[in-house]
């Protein structure tokens, strides 16, 4: 069964002359607990197709479903919930609120949304992530690699229906890309999890099951990796 | 255009908004300084041309006995640049005047010779004709155009001039040296006219005195001296100009001058007026003159050096100064704060780029040079804006409020109009440029300071402060995650809780925000404060309450109306008359049964002419007979004033509200019912006796009947025990203005209700004396006491001649006791303000029985009158008051005035409509800085966390939430801001309560509390509009835009 299905997604940014077409008629399915990599040069439009995926901008034209509902239909007080339940997004730049520790930026989605925090699975994901002993640690006292995993975890917490990564390793040393992108693979693999990751780098895309090519905001190329 | 300067003015291009508000601000930082300044040297330059058109622009006078000298030592003075224009008036001999003119024109005609332009430099001016041109013309003070004599322009004056000549008075002998007599011009500067030889300045049997000298008179000077004019000779002068307006030059103790010119009598003392250019000091002023002038007498004219900004002392000018200097720096500290914040989040906003430019290679002093580039483009654009604005502002105020203004000022027929100083624009655009750089100096540094692997990092500065850190690492419990949720998490929810969270381990950014809120309320509440103390100031003048719209006082001259008296008697034969003079009180007494005033009058009458025979009939007069003949004359005055009153009542417009008498009565309180605010020596004109008694000159007000009856009705008394004139019973009023010792004030002065001894009338050698008067003695033990001093003249059938007090011994005093019924706190409105004085308040149907020998009573009448009319119908009332005293009565009316409160109050109203318009600007301007400053702080704190915004809405922060907690995060900086803006402004409000209060004593420290009410109001506007402005940047779809701003 399909988790996601991206039909004719269409942005443009601007308006006439300096009008840009970022994506332009984009079509896609992605089923549960697959790992997609969407690769593309700098520009080419994959950053775009992820934030219209993730709910955090809206599309000229196109439909983007999720578990079979529209995720363009929903007001903006709703988007923010979708956003809370149903994604988990990680950046380049890990994206954390500086004022909060370790475990509030990872529960901070569960917090919005009012509910109780799942201890076993902060538990659980504090030591799949490496990050016991530095609960109380703000972003600031962190490496670039932990504060990646934090935005992991945040991703995590709240099993979303789909994780998206953009450029989640762009910002770190290879040794810290290989441990992080082990991390997406190792929860796609236990939980399941369904993922979507951005990246420029062949080498990263190759551990995911199937790669997407973006070029000028179409796509060009759509492959399945055999393992 | 540099590189720098090019991302200079990019950067303020890419931030319209914020650059806007930031001119705007320091355009009314220099509009307000240049208003501050302009009004100040338009304020100084209207009262240097009132001062100048009234005394002149002379800046020194130097006199000297001739004038040849006086006028060489000018001549090179001005040659050496030390003077600029000279006037020279020489005297020129005194004119001799008839006993009719004396009265009129004073002692003599002094004749003054002038030279140069006195028009300009003494402000001697004509008001019809001209300025005499040759010998043999003349120009006469105005009241030379009115009288029997009267003159008019080409008439020829012919009278003897002589010279004054000083003789010794009669058993006199010896002679007198300067500063010996307590007259005249310079006795007291002797050793500075005449050097250390003081022999010019000894006076001997037949010295002449110039006109510097004052008149001599033995008796009244207590010197050894008289003058006489002698060597006198016929001149005839042509009459060619008036002039009506009295100045420093035109005016002698004994007459106005008489200016003639290039007259050959002209001889002796010659006084020099001159100017200066580019003096600072009153001390160059005298320094230049002595220099000039080494040997000579000098004054300075201070009026002028004043105004002209060379003597600046005074109480007013402290004042003044002092609020144009706490106005400066309020405006200068929030201008400060205000251009401080906005380039302070600018440079914060920026430190990617500051980053990224210090990485290519652009050093810090380039860094800090952009910063100040950015602040001087903006004063480029805010500063003459600035000026314009100020300048208009003012020109527009100042058309507006001149008129007034210039009256409030005294100097209506100057003007106020706009006088721009370039020094001033220069000082108000000085000032500001150097508020700028000052404010921007710390951002600068900060520029230059950024840390480029942070900047480049792309991750913003850190936020957090060290303590938020601890914080943050005690909250690791997972199990209390999310749980602290305190007020703010109940009421804000989420949104509230992470508000909490930042206001906690965030850095500084919301103190920021807070300054600039505490600093608002500072402003407003300066504002305020300015506005109370300033409107109070105005209350005080425009706050009395006046019974009607518009009234007359009236008085009768003392010698008039005997005949009307006549014609209430029947006999006068001498013995006869002895007999009724003695009879007088009974007389007076029967006659109290009769109605009215006009019956007593005709009774009393009786009495008073008849004690007018026993003086004529050469028998000495008794105390009773005084007392009935005074009472009766009182009785009768009163009868022909309520005529008058009668009378008034045909003028069309005037509503009759109600009329009363005052007189003057010495008064005797016991000590026990002494009010504590009289008891300070000097608090009213009186105080204790030898004996311990109380005397005072009190007022004895007689109200109109109807009038009494409601005062006494709200004294809770009944209005008919006041009638009986044999036992006359008063309302006290128990306040009066008074000076406790530190300030004049509002006193108490009556303790309570019981007896006071009222002074009726006195007889010495077998005549009534002319008056009392309550006087302090020192006696040969050096104690002070009252006394109450019976006076006399001495009839030498001069006007008025001398007054005399004979020995107390000598004389016998009649007494009447008054019952203080009752003691009310406030005057009623028909009595007018609280007086100086103890006013006992009696029904007028008293008056004809009981005057306690009051003479020249004084006729008070109130009218209403339409709006705006009360002018006119005042101008009616005295015209038809005039006319009957003049037709009816054979008074003689010593004053007839009206008193036009409604247009006072309205003058009154005008001068509290000027302060409050200048209120009003000031806080309009002052609210708009404020505002800016917070707007900026708030949308600034807000719009430099957008990324962090960003963040919390990718991860699920709905817009309920991200309100919620921008919400409490302005409340929190609100409530940190109120305290101690709070404390400051006090401070502040205190600072200018003492500055005020330095020129006007009373005056009640109290805050401005609808300011306080506005500030809030104005405040929470401000903090609304900023914060949805700063949430419409943050807004939703900027999200992906916010999240990238990561790439610098």
């Amino acid at each position: 069964m399909d988790m996601l299905t991206v039909s004719h997604l269409t942005k443009i940014y601007g308006e006439g002359e300096a009008a840009t077409r970022a994506l332009d008629d984009v079509s896609f399915s992605v089923a549960e607990g697959e790992f997609v990599a969407i690769v593309g040069s700098s520009g080419s439009g994959k950053s775009t197709l992820l934030h219209l995926i993730g709910g955090v901008d809206r599309p000229t034209a196109g439909h983007v479903l999720l578990n079979g509902s529209e995720v363009y239909a929903r007001t903006d007080e709703e988007l923010a919930v979708f956003r809370r339940r149903e994604v988990g997004l990680v950046y380049q730049f890990y994206n954390l609120v500086p004022v909060l520790n370790v475990v509030e930026n990872m529960t901070l989605p569960v917090a919005l949304d009012g509910r109780p925090v799942n201890q076993e699975r902060l538990a659980g994901l504090l030591d799949r992530l490496g990050l016991r002993g530095r609960e109380g640690h703000l972003p600031r006292q962190l490496s670039g690699g932990q504060q990646q995993r934090v935005a992991i975890g945040r991703a995590l917490m709240n099993a979303p229906a789909v994780v998206l990564a953009d450029e989640p390793t762009g910002n770190l040393d290879t040794a810290n890309s290989r441990e992080i992108m082990q991390l997406l693979r190792d929860s796609n693999r236990d939980f399941g999890q369904t993922m979507v990751v951005i990246t420029h780098d062949e080498e990263i895309a190759l551990a995911a099951d199937r790669i997407i090519a973006v070029e000028d905001g179409r796509i060009v190329r759509d492959e399945r990796i055999r393992r | 255009m540099n590189a720098m300067t090019n991302f200079t003015v990019k950067s303020l291009r890419a931030n319209k908004v914020r650059t806007a508000v930031t001119i705007a601000g320091v355009a009314l930082a220099a509009a307000l300084l240049t208003a501050v300044l302009t009004t100040f040297t338009s304020l100084q330059s209207m009262l240097y041309q009132a001062e100048a058109n009234v005394s002149g622009t002379w800046m020194a006078m130097v006199q000297a006995p001739s004038r040849e000298p006086l006028e060489k030592e000018a001549e090179a003075a001005r040659a050496a640049g030390q003077i600029g224009e000279a006037a020279f008036v020489q005297d020129a001999g005194f004119g001799v005047l008839t006993e009719a003119q004396q009265n009129i024109h004073g002692r003599y005609l002094p004749i003054v010779s002038f030279s140069g332009n006195v028009e300009t430099l003494c402000a001697v001016r004509p008001s019809e004709g001209r300025l005499p041109e040759k010998p043999g013309e003349i120009m006469l003070f105005d009241t030379w155009r009115t009288g029997d004599d009267a003159l008019t322009l080409g008439d020829t004056l012919t009278l003897p001039v002589g010279e004054r000549v000083a003789v010794l008075a009669p058993g006199q002998e010896g002679s007198m040296t300067a500063g010996s007599l307590p007259v005249g011009g310079n006795f007291g500067n002797a050793e500075a006219r005449y050097g250390d030889d003081l022999v010019g300045a000894e006076i001997t049997d037949g010295t002449v005195l110039d006109s510097s000298w004052g008149y001599f008179e033995a008796e009244r000077d207590g010197g050894i001296f008289n003058e006489e004019l002698r060597n006198t000779a016929e001149r005839t002068y042509t009459v060619v100009g008036f002039y009506n307006r009295s100045s420093y030059t035109t005016s002698q103790s004994y007459g106005m001058l008489a200016f003639t010119c290039d007259d050959p009598n002209a001889a002796g003392l010659t006084s020099a007026y001159v100017t200066m250019e580019g003096v600072s000091s009153t001390a160059e002023v005298e320094e230049r003159v002595r220099v000039a002038f080494p040997d000579d007498y000098y004054e300075l004219h201070m009026g002028m050096l004043r105004y002209m900004g060379v003597r600046t002392d005074g109480a007013i000018w402290d004042t003044f100064f002092g609020i144009v200097g706490v106005l400066a720096v309020v405006i200068t500290v929030a201008c400060v704060s205000l251009i401080y914040n906005a380039f302070a989040i600018s440079v914060a906003e920026r430190a990617g780029q500051f980053g990224l430019l210090a990485s290519v290679g652009a050093s810090r002093r380039q860094l800090r040079r952009a910063v100040l580039v950015e602040a001087l483009v903006v004063a480029a654009f805010g500063v003459p804006l600035g000026l314009l604005l100020g300048l208009g502002g003012c020109a527009v105020t100042f058309a507006a409020l001149g008129p007034s203004l210039a009256a409030i000022f005294g100097a209506a027929d100057v003007g106020f109009t706009l006088v721009v100083a370039p020094w001033a624009l220069a000082v108000a655009a000085g000032l500001t440029v150097a508020t700028v750089l000052f404010s921007v100096c710390v951002p600068a540094w900060r520029a230059s300071r950024v840390n480029v692997i942070d900047a480049l990092r792309g991750g913003q500065t850190a936020r957090a402060s060290k303590r938020g850190a601890a914080r943050a690492a005690r909250a690791a419990n997972p199990a209390k995650l999310w749980k602290r949720r305190g007020v703010a998490g109940r009421v804000f929810g989420m949104g509230g809780l992470l508000a909490r969270i930042n206001e906690k381990r965030g850095t500084s950014r919301g103190t920021a925000a807070s300054v600039s809120l505490a600093l608002a309320i500072v402003l407003l509440m300066t504002a305020g404060s300015l506005s109370t103390f300033l409107g109070t100031l105005a209350d005080v003048a425009g706050g009395q309450t006046n019974a009607g719209d518009v009234g007359i006082t009236a008085s009768f001259a003392e010698e008039s109306g005997e005949s009307s008296a006549a014609r209430g008697a029947s006999g006068d034969g001498a013995t006869d008359a002895l007999a009724a003079a003695n009879a007088g009180k009974g007389a007076a007494e029967g006659a109290a049964g009769a109605e009215g005033p006009d019956g007593a009058a005709g009774a009393e009458g009786v009495g008073e002419e008849a004690a007018d025979a026993a003086v004529e009939a050469g028998e000495p007069l008794t105390l009773e007979a005084a007392v009935a003949a005074a009472n009766a004359r009182f009785a009768e005055e009163v009868a022909v004033f309520d005529g008058a009153w009668e009378a008034l009542d045909a003028v069309p417009d005037a509503e009759p509200v109600g009329w009363r008498l005052d007189g003057n009565v010495p008064l005797v309180v016991p000590e026990a019912m002494v009010g504590d605010g009289a008891r300070s020596d000097g608090s009213l004109n009186g105080g204790f006796t030898a004996d311990g008694q109380f005397v005072v000159m009190g007022t004895v007000v007689y109200l109109d009947d109807a009038l009494f009856d409601a005062v006494a009705a709200e004294a809770g008394v009944d209005p008919a025990d006041f009638r009986d004139g044999a036992a006359p019973r008063a309302i006290a009023v128990g306040k009066a203005y008074g000076n406790n010792g530190d300030l004049y004030q509002l006193v108490d002065v009556l303790a309570g209700t019981g007896s006071v001894e009222a002074v009726t009338g006195a007889i010495y050698d077998g005549a009534a004396v002319d008056g009392f008067s309550v006087v302090y003695e020192i006696d040969e033990q050096g104690a002070g006491a009252y006394r109450i001093f019976p006076y006399l003249f001495e009839s030498d059938g001069a006007d008025g001649g001398a007054m005399r007090s004979p020995d107390p011994a000598d004389v016998e005093t009649a007494t009447t006791s008054v019952e203080i019924a009752a003691v009310i706190e406030e005057a009623p409105a028909m009595v007018g303000m609280y007086g100086d004085t103890v006013q006992l308040i009696v029904p007028m149907s008293l008056a004809a029985t009981q005057g306690f020998g009051i003479t020249e009573p004084q006729f008070h009448a109130v009218f209403n009158a339409p709006e705006g009319q009360s002018g006119d119908v005042g101008q009616a009332l005295v015209d038809t008051a005039g006319a009957f005293f003049h037709d009816e009565t054979d008074y003689e009316v010593a004053f007839l005035v009206m008193n036009d409160y409604a247009g006072d109050m309205s003058n009154n109203q005008m001068l509290a409509m000027v302060i409050n318009v200048f209120c009003l600007l000031f806080t309009v301007i002052l609210a708009l800085i404020a505002m800016g400053n917070v707007f900026n702080t708030v949308t600034n704190g807000l719009i430099l966390r957008r990324r962090e915004f960003a963040v919390m809405r990718s991860v699920g922060l709905s817009g309920r939430q991200f309100r919620s907690m921008i919400v409490d995060e302005c409340v929190a900086w609100c409530a940190r801001g109120l305290v101690p803006g709070i404390l400051l402004s006090l401070a502040a409000s205190w600072l200018l309560w003492r500055v005020v209060s330095g020129s006007m004593t009373g005056l009640p420290f109290a805050l401005p509390w609808t300011y306080v009410a506005l500030a809030f109001a104005m405040i929470a506007v401000a903090v609304g509009a900023s914060v949805a402005y700063g949430m419409h940047r943050c807004k939703a779809d900027n999200v992906v835009e916010a999240l990238r701003m990561d790439s610098i």
